[in-house]
């Protein structure tokens, strides 16, 4: 509880040293989980694949677990108007990690 | 400039051949790039040419079979398949270059040898179908400009 505490705080602070991104989440069953909007730390950066054939961005958004609950593969998220499908999501210790692909 | 080889005139014909199908198909269409394909670019075709051997001598002639690569680029978010489109357009292609297998007299014949499957996470799905081709041709044996 004191580190989950603590890792709250520390997206705060993020939060308010302008680090994190603002999220808003569209899950696929409503009914089950409103949609929600917190501040994520997003990652992005871009790999050559296939021999150097091609160039993909990898997404990956960071939050602590309690924000988002319920995050599932194909539900669409939006930061900055560009939506995003998860592809995956997982949960490392407090902390929710969740792959995105570009819609 | 000097002149252009049989072998070079053969991979523009397949260039040519690929167009209006890559057109018709939404598709960018390659030749050995350098630099790796963006997202925007997919669907894609491109074209390697791999190597080449000489198969057969014969007085001042040769036999020459060139080896390229075509391959089918498609991505899709699921439950989209990018699966199905690459072979949608690896059909079409292979269907394109098969109508004249001489490429407009300059080869002997072309024949299809193999084909490979790349499946990859990459913002979303991206599938890669590499399909092998190998074209028979002649030449004189000390100019590869000169049909044997």
């Amino acid at each position: 509880m004191a580190q989950q505490q603590w890792l709250n705080d520390l997206y705060a602070a993020a939060e308010r040293a302008g680090f994190l991104v603002e999220c808003q989440w569209w899950p696929a069953q409503p009914a089950a989980n409103p949609p929600e909007t917190a501040a994520v730390d997003l990652r992005q950066h871009a790999d050559e694949l296939l021999d150097g054939l091609l160039l993909a961005n990898e997404t990956v958004i960071t939050f602590p677990v309690g924000r988002f609950s319920g995050m599932a593969v194909r539900d669409v998220v939006e930061m900055a108007g560009v939506r995003y499908s998860v592809r995956e999501v997982r949960c490392l210790g407090d902390e929710i990690h969740a792959r995105l692909c570009r819609l | 400039m000097g002149a252009v080889s049989i072998r070079e005139r053969i991979l523009q014909r397949l260039l040519a051949v690929l167009v209006p199908l890559a057109t018709t198909a939404g598709a960018s269409l390659h030749r050995s790039p350098t630099i790796a394909l963006q997202r925007d670019d997919c669907p894609a075709l491109v074209l390697f040419p791999e190597s080449e051997s000489i198969t057969e001598r014969a007085n001042d002639r040769v036999t020459r079979e060139l080896t390229v690569r075509l391959v089918a680029l498609a991505r899709a978010v699921p439950p989209d398949c990018a699966e199905t489109a690459a072979d949608v357009l690896l059909t079409a292609a292979h269907a394109a270059l098969l109508t004249d297998s001489t490429l407009a007299g300059l080869a002997l014949g072309l024949r299809e040898t193999d084909i490979e499957f790349e499946v990859e996470e990459a913002d979303g799905v991206v599938v890669a179908l590499p399909v092998r081709y190998v074209i028979t041709y002649r030449t004189l044996a000390a100019d590869g400009s000169i049909q044997g």
